[in-house]
């Protein structure tokens, strides 16, 4: 917080001095008023509740397949070894590179936005699933088993809620892999959505409008993964007994 | 250290001829070689051996959580082809579930039996209570101690379904008595792993002794015709407890002296033939 106002305040004092030329680096104060403008015109609301439309169906997409093919990857050492290590392969290409694919396959429309979050973000949840089951105690497995557990109920009653904390930390990976490819569609493909109102921006050459826009993406980024995320982790951490990290 | 029970009054134990060989280990001593032992119904038989020898290997077979190179497992007449519920094997750590309270790790093998909700939560406390851990049973495993997370587990055996028993020595802090009356109050067949003899006297109707590299059995030590209460200065315990000491302590040795056997024979052929030569003949 204390660092925040810090750099604000060096912010606005830099361009009140005039060490940069406003146009390319406005003032906080600039920044904030086209914040308002846009709130007000009703264009950045608009475009926020176009995102985030496309986030949850995205990322809940992506987490409806992205865990069960971790728990089949898991369960089939053979996928483990083929597609486990293909899937790894696939999680090093940076989102945007999906972009030109998406639109020649889908065209520029919110389904070729939808495929470049999925193409992501499935991927990093079924590893990251598969690779928190992986590493669950043998003990508690035979632990289960011993007390008749087997099958499907192995699987929901032991596996999973003995994984959940990786699988969590798997998920909250897999929201910022999604927010991410979510941007980048957007700035490609024309949608509605915040990646539009930067590209928008750019074509105006309007840099506050700019800042604006990225200021919202970062604040929304932080709300989640604080309100959410942040908050899921640490209530399981501290009942399964887990330090914190 | 495990213990290990079987859940029905009639359910004795057979092990006939059991040799293990751990796969892939690439060595030449199998882990047990030709075990045969037969535990009677609702009888509480002690394992002691060197650190080693194949105990907790061998609990693991009879759980059905391991398979034996060779030879069968029969627990009340059925062969052990894999873990189930008529057979629990408790832990040398445990083994609870982190998520769930002290109560519902109890009633996890329940409610996995179809016991009616009201029936397996009264059964649960009932098993907490044995254990004397009744208050605890809104905590998570990670609020206790050491010893109150093995009882928890011994309560958690107790609980799936009918009489039923399963222990652990390690931590001192299960106390032989309340695993005694444990044990006769519900009649299981039970299996306890211990490095102490003395305990293994006062609770046990037999012992078995074993040997290491291979895993051997080197003596059965009836005790079912010690009475009871069995009290460590009775003459008939010292009398027992010095037999068994005996045997435990032969069994000690042969691994210490192949170990020292073992070392002459590497340091043998660590010294090059020449050196050796020209040492013997300087002198
Ligand atoms: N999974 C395994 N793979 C290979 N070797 C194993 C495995 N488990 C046990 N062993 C070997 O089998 C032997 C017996 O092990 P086990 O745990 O049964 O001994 P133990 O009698 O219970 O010893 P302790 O009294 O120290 O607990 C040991 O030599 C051990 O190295
Ligand atoms: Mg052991």
């Amino acid at each position: 917080m204390l660092s925040l106002g810090v750099t604000v305040l060096i912010w606005e004092t830099g361009s009140r001095l005039a060490l940069w030329p406003p146009a390319m680096l406005p003032g906080p104060g600039a920044v904030g008023q086209a914040l308002v403008d846009m709130i007000g015109s009703q264009a950045l609301p608009a475009a926020l509740a176009q995102s985030l439309t496309l986030m949850l169906v995205g990322y809940g997409l992506a987490v409806v397949i992205g865990v069960p093919l971790g728990v089949v990857i898991h369960h089939v050492p053979a996928l483990r070894r083929t597609v486990g290590a293909g899937l790894l392969g696939l999680q090093t290409l940076p989102s945007v590179c999906w972009v030109p694919l998406a639109l020649l396959w889908f065209g520029a429309n919110m389904r070729a936005v939808l495929f470049v979050i999925l193409s992501n973000t499935v991927f990093a949840i079924a590893t990251a699933t598969a690779g928190a089951l992986s590493q669950v105690p043998p003990l508690l497995i035979q632990a289960g088993q011993t007390l008749g557990a087997r099958g499907w109920t192995l699987n929901t009653r032991v596996l999973l809620p003995a994984a959940l904390p990786e699988i969590v930390a798997g998920l909250r990976m897999g929201w910022t892999f999604a927010w991410r490819a979510l941007m980048a569609g957007e700035l490609l493909a024309p949608t509605a959505g915040l990646g539009r109102l930067l590209q928008q921006g750019r074509d105006g050459g309007n840099i506050a409008e700019i800042l604006a826009t990225m200021l919202t993406i970062v604040a929304l980024g932080l709300l989640v993964e604080m309100a959410v995320f942040a908050r899921i982790d640490r209530r399981l951490r501290r009942k399964w007994g887990l330090a914190p990290v | 250290m495990s213990a290990l029970a079987a859940r029905e009054h009639d359910d004795g134990i057979e092990i006939r001829g059991i040799s293990h060989r751990f796969p892939g280990t690439g060595r030449e001593i199998p882990v047990l070689d030709s075990v045969s032992l037969s535990l009677a119904p609702g009888s509480f038989t002690c394992f002691v051996g060197p650190s080693g020898c194949g105990k907790s290997t061998l609990c693991r077979m009879i759980a059905g959580l391991e398979m034996p190179s060779r030879g069968e497992i029969s627990v009340g007449g059925a062969a052990v082809r894999g873990p189930g519920r008529r057979r629990v094997l408790m832990f040398q750590d445990a083994g609870l579930f982190p998520w769930l309270t002290v109560r519902e790790n109890v009633l996890f093998g329940l409610r996995l039996g179809n016991v009616a909700r009201a029936d397996a939560e009264a059964h649960a406390l009932n098993c907490l209570r044995l254990v004397q851990l009744s208050r605890f049973a809104a905590s998570y495993p990670h609020e206790l101690s050491g010893g109150m997370r093995q009882r928890v587990a011994l309560a958690r055996a107790l609980a799936v379904d009918e009489p039923f028993g399963a222990l652990d020595a390690q931590t001192r802090e299960i106390l032989v008595i309340e695993l005694q009356r444990i044990w006769q109050a519900t009649g299981t067949t039970i299996i306890y792993v211990t490095h102490n003899v003395q305990e293994a006297v006062q609770l046990g109707t037999q012992a078995v002794v074993f040997t290491a590299h291979p895993g051997r059995v080197r003596a059965v030590v009836p005790l079912a015709s010690l009475p009871w209460p069995r009290l460590p200065a009775d003459a008939a315990v010292v009398r027992h407890v010095e037999l068994i000491h005996a045997e435990l302590r032969e069994a000690i040795e042969q691994v210490e002296r192949e170990e020292f056997d073992l070392g002459w024979h590497l340091a043998a052929r660590a010294v090059p033939g020449r050196d050796r030569f020209d040492l013997g003949d300087g002198i």
